[in-house]
């Protein structure tokens, strides 16, 4: 992609992966989701999902799979309260960008 | 490299940060490993990178630096203040980011704005020390190049002189020799005194004016290459 993903947005988009899971995800698969979007390398998630963790966005538990204990995550309360907030800012960026490539009307 | 290679050097290289931190690291590494498939396992290594690089993202990481993930791979900003300002925070303060952004954009529209009234009412000085500046570095211009051109005139007017009173001495030999020796010798000399303004003449041409010049274009790179500069601060 040509266009650069911020840390804000990064958070954002795992934010909104993790969300749509009701039970929890895991990093591999939120990995091969969020790769979907943009163009990430498969090992740089981990710090994102650790410091989302730190920051109470995001809780973690184990749930046994297959014979093992694998990693879930799940949006916090406050995590959605974040991703609402980005969404928010999304759609107003978003909406003025679409609006001067598309020459809609000035304000 | 096998997943244990890769899961023990990536420990190895972990055991300078905190155990909890390590063991997290590892546990999701190790997770990811697993879910990626036994079956795909050469593959889901290969695309997580060496231990090295692993650990660097990690270490990167705890050091609370916000990266960025651009078209070339992951880059790691120190902007990373900006973007905390995005950050959820109580309603209350919910309009900083925007409110913190306007303010930035108008204090350098104000800083513009005032180098420009600043410009216009220095206008006449500015205008007068130009205008004063450029005449005297045109009268200089002017005054070397008369030299110059005084200079080619002399060394044309030598040799010709020259020649023509040596070869009125040659004939004059007949007439009075003694007469006529000493007017050919004075045009040899003075043929010689304008070879020597003709080489002068092709040294200005040839290495003086050259050097000139590169310093005129040196001058006036120096002098834009502050203007950028000044704009930029």
């Amino acid at each position: 992609m040509v266009f650069n993903t911020g840390a804000a947005l990064l958070d954002a988009i795992v934010l909104a992966v993790v969300s749509r899971e009701t039970e929890g995800t895991y990093g591999y698969k939120i990995t091969q989701e969020v790769r979907v979007a943009i163009d990430l390398s498969e090992s740089t998630l981990y710090p994102v999902l650790r410091r989302l963790q730190k920051d109470e966005c995001l809780d973690v538990y184990d749930k046994e799979c297959a014979g093992r204990n694998r990693r879930y995550y799940l949006v916090t309360e406050k995590g959605r309260r974040q991703l609402n907030l980005y969404e928010g800012e999304w759609r107003d960026y978003s909406d003025k960008i679409t609006m001067i490539f598309e020459g809609g009307p000035k304000r | 490299m096998s997943r244990w290679e890769f899961m023990r050097k990536l420990e190895e290289l972990l055991s300078d940060i905190s155990p909890g931190e390590r063991e997290e690291a590892l546990k999701y590494y190790n997770d990811y490993i697993n879910d990626g498939g036994t079956e795909n396992e050469a593959k889901v290594l290969e695309s997580l990178g060496t231990p090295e690089q692993v650990a660097a993202i990690i270490k990167e990481g705890l050091e609370g630096g916000a990266g960025e993930f651009t078209e070339s791979g992951f880059y790691n900003s120190a902007a990373r203040s900006s973007n905390s300002v995005t950050h959820y925070q109580e309603p209350a303060s919910y309009t900083n980011p925007s409110g913190r952004q306007s303010a930035r954009s108008g204090m350098s529209a104000g800083v513009i704005a005032l180098i420009v009234v600043l410009c216009v009412l220095a206008s006449p000085l500015i205008l007068g020390l130009g205008g004063g500046l450029f005449g005297v570095l045109a009268g200089i211009i002017i005054g070397a190049l008369a030299i110059i051109f005084s200079i080619a005139v002399i060394a044309f007017l030598c040799i010709v002189l020259g020649i023509v009173a040596a070869v009125i001495g040659i004939f004059g030999i007949f007439a009075s020799p003694l007469g006529g020796l000493t007017l050919m010798a004075v045009g040899l000399i003075t043929c010689g005194i304008g070879l020597l303004f003709l080489l002068l003449t092709v040294l200005i041409f040839g290495k003086l004016l050259p050097a000139i010049f590169k310093g005129i274009i040196y001058l006036f790179e120096c002098i834009f290459g502050k203007k950028k500069g000044a704009q930029n601060a």
